[in-house]
């Protein structure tokens, strides 16, 4: 058998019994240790995005969960962990720059609800951890699913299964302060673009944009690389929202991909009821270079060719 | 001289070999008695006729002897009732030995015969030789002894030739007479005139044509079931032979399961990674066990006791058919050897340190699986800390395997580092730690830097490796079959380069 194989078989059968640790709430402090190793993975397969998906599903599920008794498993110091991992996402270093101690005692995974004297009072629910646990095994397993896709590489469209768990992981993943988390986030829409729910990420945005800091250049990329895949969806639901956001992400003609769809796009914007008045002057601007520069026959009305020519007209000699 | 060292050579093997193999004697006599019997056969045939394509240096001494007329002066000498009469008495004995020991059909042992005597022969020729060199001056002149010891010499060896020509005639002969016997025998029984009767019931001698015929059909038939017969005999000793010869002397044979049933494999939900060459892989296994068991018993070359050792720490100890114990007092004390009294490694043996403690953890895991009497009869040695003085990567990082597991410590698994250690090693030990988690499944897991990088250096197999390492550790069950599957690169490099000499020293692995 092929090595590929041999991985691919491993990987799925891995999948399933993450899926049951999480969902039962045993052994994530073990999840941590192995979600961290496939994070460092820098060449994973690609099958690993639907399978991190599916993983997130669960997290949300379990995150989600109500609890009769709030008790919490003797995690080993998860803080300092998330911590001590977050420094090997830092560009400078190939490897981690982290000590030896970083591993904690590994036993026996199950043990945990069946040993511990207290699952008696959570009356069979599995017993609950810490509330940090669930947005870092979050923000691990989209990087493991998501961080490999760039602007660059061309990413093949894939099914992603959206349930109700979507809105807590980009609620999650939003209240992060770390842009990457973000980004990840981000690409789920670029991956699974058609079968998202429509206007959530033009509103989760806007609202990261509001906060006034600005974007990462990844999470720049991949903004622009999610308008193209949901906008037709996202400006029906949530129309200003998203004229908003796209006035803020700056987008240039080097940034457009496809130009065509970018101008057709923007187009739409103008059709919008409340387009032309929100829609900033510089994408304007961006029409009329598209319009010229790939002599496209759009179905622009008289008024609004003449405000595109005469804004660019403006700029030009500003 | 080249073909004379090389006889002698030989004959000292075989000597040293029947004192300490006799069935490995046997081989080495009856490939030297062959390669004799060719050597004689082209002097022969060299002397005799000078067109012929082998010419050797003693072929061309004979004919210039037989030209010159000296071979008839010495023949002269010799009386025809005499020749006669040592030609018969020869026969007699030869016919009397072979039938009495051996029997016609044996060709090794009458080769076996005649090779001693020619060998007897030799060796009175050399005490000759020995007499003169010793008692240069008890002959008339040295001239005239260097003559007569060439004369008895080149009688001696004329002797034998023309006993081994006899010998071999007298084989052939005395087969074609026992077929020409057998046949007669059985012609009565068989090839009777046969008579039918005709529609009036008047019996009818058929013609001598149609009856000749049928003889000689009939004759046909039989010599061919005789053919097939006594081919069928030859093998069958042959095989029984070599049977005879691996169970007793060369290396101990797995006997064949009596009704073939296959392996038991362990049912159930776990993860089965499918080996396509999984019998393979598993006969293999005990041919290497079978072959360290042996080299390590009955070799003493070091080369060949590295590669031995190499072999030692890839195989899966305790598994399958084979019950062979690992010679593990010998691996121990092969490690110990590459430190000296500080316990520092001595310089060049970084090799035999290195392999020996992969056999050691090897063999420590894989009797950890069978039973609590297994791991403390296989339990590792202590490690001191001036050990690791002067080590590569590799080396530390397996004696700090070796150190951390011996003893009464838990199993601890120290992950290989990705930048330092080689693709090799960290494999080799990823395998070690599939088996290690599978022995206890509480393992403790120790330096959390170096398992990150396994996964940065995108190392696959060692990346599938510590993917089930965790798919045991979450629970999961892990089928035998998968543990067989798990790459055996490093296996496969070493056997290659193992192959040539274990195919030399083993011939009966295959």
């Amino acid at each position: 058998m092929h090595a590929s194989d041999s991985l691919k078989t491993i990987l799925s059968r891995l999948s399933t019994i993450v899926m049951n640790g999480i969902a039962d709430g045993s052994c994530l402090h073990h999840l941590n240790y192995l979600l961290e190793f496939l994070a460092a993975w820098e060449k994973r397969p690609a099958y690993l995005t639907l399978m991190a998906y599916q993983w997130c599903s669960a997290i949300s599920e379990a995150a989600r969960r109500p609890s009769p008794n709030k008790i919490s498993t003797s995690l080993p110091d998860p803080l300092q962990r998330i911590l001590q991992y977050r420094l090997r996402l830092r560009p400078q270093g190939r490897f981690p720059i982290t000590t030896e101690s970083g591993f904690s005692q590994v036993r026996s995974c199950r043990d945990p609800v069946r040993l511990d004297p207290t699952s008696n009072l959570t009356n069979g629910h599995p017993q609950h951890v810490t509330p940090p646990i669930y947005p870092y095994l979050l923000s691990i397993t989209l990087e493991i699913g998501f961080r490999h896709i760039t602007s660059s590489c061309h990413q093949p469209a894939l099914h992603l299964n959206h349930t109700s768990h979507h809105e807590w992981v980009l609620e999650t993943a939003f209240s992060s302060d770390d842009d990457e988390v973000i980004a990840d986030a981000v690409c789920v829409w670029i991956v699974g673009g058609d079968s998202s729910p429509p206007g959530s990420c033009a509103r989760h945005l806007a609202r990261r944009m509001e906060s006034g800091t600005p974007f990462s250049p990844r999470l720049q990329q991949a903004s622009i690389r999610a308008i193209q895949h949901i906008w037709p969806n996202e400006l029906k639901v949530a129309g200003l929202d998203t004229v908003r956001w796209l006035n803020r992400l700056n987008v240039n003609v080097g940034d457009m991909v496809d130009q065509e769809r970018w101008a057709r796009l923007l187009v739409g914007v103008i059709h919008f009821p409340t387009g032309p008045e929100s829609l900033s002057s510089r994408y304007w601007c961006l029409l009329d270079k598209l319009v010229v520069a790939s002599k496209l026959v759009l179905p622009l009305e008289q008024r609004d060719a003449e405000v595109m020519r005469s804004l660019a007209a403006d700029r030009a000699r500003d | 001289m080249l073909q004379i060292a090389l006889l002698l050579l030989t004959c000292g093997l075989s000597r040293y070999m029947w004192s300490v193999n006799t069935s490995v004697a046997r081989v080495i006599i009856s490939f030297t008695v062959l390669g004799t019997l060719f050597y004689i056969g082209i002097v022969v045939a060299g002397t005799s006729l000078y067109e012929c394509p082998f010419q050797t240096p003693a072929s061309i001494g004979l004919r210039y002897l037989r030209d010159s007329g000296m071979a008839r002066k010495i023949l002269a000498r010799l009386s025809p009732s005499n020749a006669i009469q040592l030609i018969y008495a020869s026969q007699k004995i030869t016919r009397r030995l072979v039938v009495k020991m051996f029997g016609p059909s044996n060709i090794i042992s009458f080769m076996y015969t005649t090779w001693m005597d020619t060998r007897q022969g030799f060796v009175s020729t050399f005490h000759h030789i020995y007499d003169i060199m010793r008692y240069p001056f008890s002959r008339e002149t040295p001239l005239s002894c260097i003559v007569t010891s060439i004369h008895r010499i080149s009688t001696k060896v004329g002797y034998q030739i023309i006993i081994t020509l006899l010998r071999i005639g007298l084989a052939i002969g005395d087969a074609t007479q026992r077929l020409v016997q057998e046949i007669r025998r059985l012609r009565p029984a068989v090839l009777l005139p046969v008579t039918t009767e005709d529609a009036h019931h008047q019996p009818r001698v058929i013609t001598v044509n149609h009856s000749t015929s049928r003889k000689v059909r009939h004759q046909i038939i039989i010599t061919l079931l005789r053919i097939d017969r006594v081919i069928g005999n030859v093998k069958q000793r042959l095989v029984q032979e070599i049977l005879r010869f691996r169970h007793v002397a060369l290396l101990p044979v797995t006997a064949k399961d009596a009704h073939h049933q296959p392996r038991v494999h362990r049912n159930g939900p776990g993860l089965r990674v499918y080996v396509q060459n999984l019998e393979a892989l598993q006969r293999q296994n005990d041919d290497n066990a079978r072959c360290v068991y042996w080299i390590l018993r009955k070799i003493t070359d070091p080369e060949a006791i590295d590669s031995d050792i190499r072999l030692a720490g890839t195989i899966r100890w305790f598994d399958g058919d084979s019950n062979h114990n690992p010679p593990y007092d010998s691996i121990v004390s092969t490690f110990k050897t590459c430190f000296d009294s500080a316990k520092q490694l001595y310089p060049g043996m970084r090799d035999r340190a290195y392999f020996s403690a992969r056999a050691i953890l090897q063999i420590n895991v894989r009797a950890r699986a069978q039973s609590h009497e297994y791991a403390s009869k296989y339990s590792v040695p202590p490690i001191p800390w001036s050990s690791f003085k002067h080590t590569d990567p590799d080396l530390h990082h397996v004696l700090h395997m070796l150190k951390r597991n011996s003893g009464t410590h838990g199993p601890i698994l120290r992950f290989p580092r990705g930048d330092t250690n080689t693709h090799a090693h960290s494999l080799w030990m990823s395998n070690l730690f599939m088996d290690l988690t599978r022995v206890a499944p509480n393992p403790t897991l120790k330096s959390y830097k170096s398992y990150l990088s396994a996964a940065v250096t995108d190392h696959r197999p060692v990346i599938a490796n510590i993917l089930l390492l965790w798919y045991m550790f979450l629970g999961g069950h892990v089928e035998e079959e998968t543990l067989w599957a798990i790459d055996k690169s490093y296996a496969v490099v070493l056997l290659s380069l193992l192959s040539g000499w274990l195919m030399f020293c083993t011939p009966a692995i295959h």
